[in-house]
Order: structure tokens, then C-alpha cells, then sequence
């Protein structure tokens, strides 16, 4: 369906994306619940890391997309940039959303509690609710060249707030684990592996999750278009 | 650790919904602007061929 949908408004078809992403995903349950063997002191329960930690990767290059489109735009006024970050915004509060839950579960076990005012997980917090913001502004601003600017300053100022997080950890105490340190990631070989499989996955769904996002956004574009001038 | 399994389905659980969701989501509404356009195009071309015929009498 949506190969046809897209060809029809001049984009790449995404067929290639649309099967490699749950051929990678099905690779990376297998590895992080079969092939991996379990953890020597938490048992299977935390191989919720496999997933937790792609989720907030996959968050991080949502935003840093977002904030690069949001420049790009403000230089060029080329509403494929505002299409691409208000894509990958979108797509980045659904990964933030899953991070948190999936962080929350995590913790009920093992810190007896399902969230505390942790900086790591309130600086999280706080950059989930800066980009629902922004995508409730862009609901509040029917000029589209209006809506474009405000939103990509939003967007770039926003992002300010991803390195606190990634930092949260190291400059403020916290019971948070510390996975990559000194420049390096402090988990086994064999976990290391099911981890990049599982970021490699998870990094191919975003890319495909962005290519129909923005092929909805300019098609919607294409729609209002229309829909003013035959009302003109 | 006891129940574990508990929580690691819970969190799996929780991504898989989300994501599908959010992915049918996207396909509705790519469904639905693409009955937009269709519907867009058809009053364009009406409108053209109201037009020519006009022109012709």
C-alpha cells in the first residue's frame, strides 16, 4: 500500500526500508531473548536493556534530526526540512515514551519504586514533554511558513537538552547504571553484541518510520494545497 | 530474580504496542490524505472541464 501511496507524490518508494526493518527487528528479539545468555545477577529480566537503551538512542538522533532540519530550514525555507523534523520529532516522542515505560518496568524490581526524581530520568522527562510542546504548537499555527519558523526554534532549543541528559549521569549523583564510560561500554562481549544488533534494528525502523512520516507530511501539504485552490 | 519474566514481557509488551500502533496510525492517515487528493484532483478536473466547455460555446 504505501509504495503506491508514495510514488504518487514523487517520493522514493520505500519498499527496501519496509522489509529489511522486520527482518533486522526479528534478528534482534532472537539475539536479545534466545542467542544472549542470561545476566549473572538480574536473570532474564534484564534483557529489557536490549531494547530500553535502543529506544533512547533512536530518541536522540530523532531530536539531533529535528534540530539540523529546524537550521536547514530557517537558512533555506524549504519545507522539506520542516517536514523532515516535525517527522522525526514525532517519531522521537514515541521512542522517548517507550523509553520511559520500559525504564519504569525496569525499576519497579530493582529499585522497589516505578519512577524517582532520578536526573537521569527527570531530565528525560523534561525533554519528552519540550517536544510533545512542539508538536502541539505546530497543531496551534495554521500559517505553515509561521508554524515552520517557530516550531524549528523549538526544536533546536530543545535539543539544548539531550546532551544534560546523556551527562545527567556523570555530572549529578544518581542510581541510574552508567553503560558507557571513559569511552567505552561497560558490558560483556556477548551483550555488546545483542546491544548493537539491537541499536543497528531499531536505527533501521526509525530510518523507515521517517521515510513514510515525511512522505505523509508532504503528501498533506499537497492535499491543502489543492483543497485551497479549488475552494478559491 | 523471581517474576522477572513478569516485567520483561510487560516491557516488550509495551514497545510492540506502541510501535504498531503508531505505524497503523501513520498508514490511516496516509489512507485518509490520499482520499483527499483523489477527491482534490476530481473537483480540479470538473472545475477545468466546466471551463472548457464554457470556452467552447
Amino acid at each position: 500500500m504505501s509504495t503506491k501511496l508514495l510514488s504518487r507524490s514523487g517520493t522514493s518508494p520505500i519498499g527496501l526500508l519496509g522489509w529489511v526493518s522486520p527482518l533486522v527487528i526479528l534478528a534482534a528479539i532472537y539475539t536479545a531473548l534466545v542467542w544472549v545468555p542470561p545476566d549473572a545477577e538480574m536473570g532474564d529480566f534484564q534483557r529489557i536493556f536490549y531494547f530500553h537503551v535502543p529506544m533512547a538512542w533512536v530518541a536522540f538522533l530523532s531530536f539531533f534530526v529535528t534540530c539540523v532540519s529546524g537550521i536547514v530550514y530557517l537558512r533555506t525555507r524549504d519545507f522539506r526540512w520542516d517536514f523532515l523534523a516535525v517527522s522525526s520529532a514525532e517519531i522521537g516522542v514515541v521512542f522517548t515514551t517507550a523509553a520511559l515505560i520500559t525504564g519504569s518496568i525496569w525499576a519497579r524490581p530493582i529499585w522497589g519504586s516505578w519512577w524517582t526524581w532520578d536526573p537521569r530520568l527527570t531530565t528525560t522527562l523534561v525533554l519528552w514533554f519540550i517536544y510533545v510542546a512542539y508538536l502541539v504548537l505546530r497543531k496551534n499555527v495554521d500559517d505553515p511558513s509561521r508554524r515552520a519558523s517557530l516550531s524549528a526554534v523549538v526544536g533546536m532549543v530543545g535539543f539544548v537538552d539531550v546532551p544534560i541528559v546523556f551527562m545527567s549521569i556523570r555530572w549529578w549523583r544518581t542510581i541510574h547504571p552508567i553503560v558507557f564510560e571513559g569511552g567505552e561500554f561497560r558490558v560483556a562481549p556477548v551483550m555488546m553484541v545483542a546491544l548493537l544488533v539491537s541499536l543497528a534494528a531499531f536505527t533501521i525502523l526509525y530510518a523507515y518510520l521517517l521515510q513514510l512520516r515525511t512522505a505523509l507530511e508532504k503528501m498533506q501539504m499537497e492535499a491543502d494545497v489543492l483543497e485551497q485552490s479549488s475552494w478559491d | 530474580m523471581p517474576g522477572g519474566l513478569i516485567y520483561l514481557a510487560a516491557a516488550y509488551g509495551v514497545i510492540w504496542i506502541l510501535l504498531f500502533v503508531y505505524l497503523i496510525t501513520i498508514h490511516q492517515r496516509l489512507a485518509n490524505v490520499r482520499e483527499q487528493l483523489d477527491a482534490a484532483e476530481k473537483r480540479t478536473e470538473a472545475d477545468m472541464d466546466r471551463h472548457s466547455v464554457g470556452v467552447r460555446h
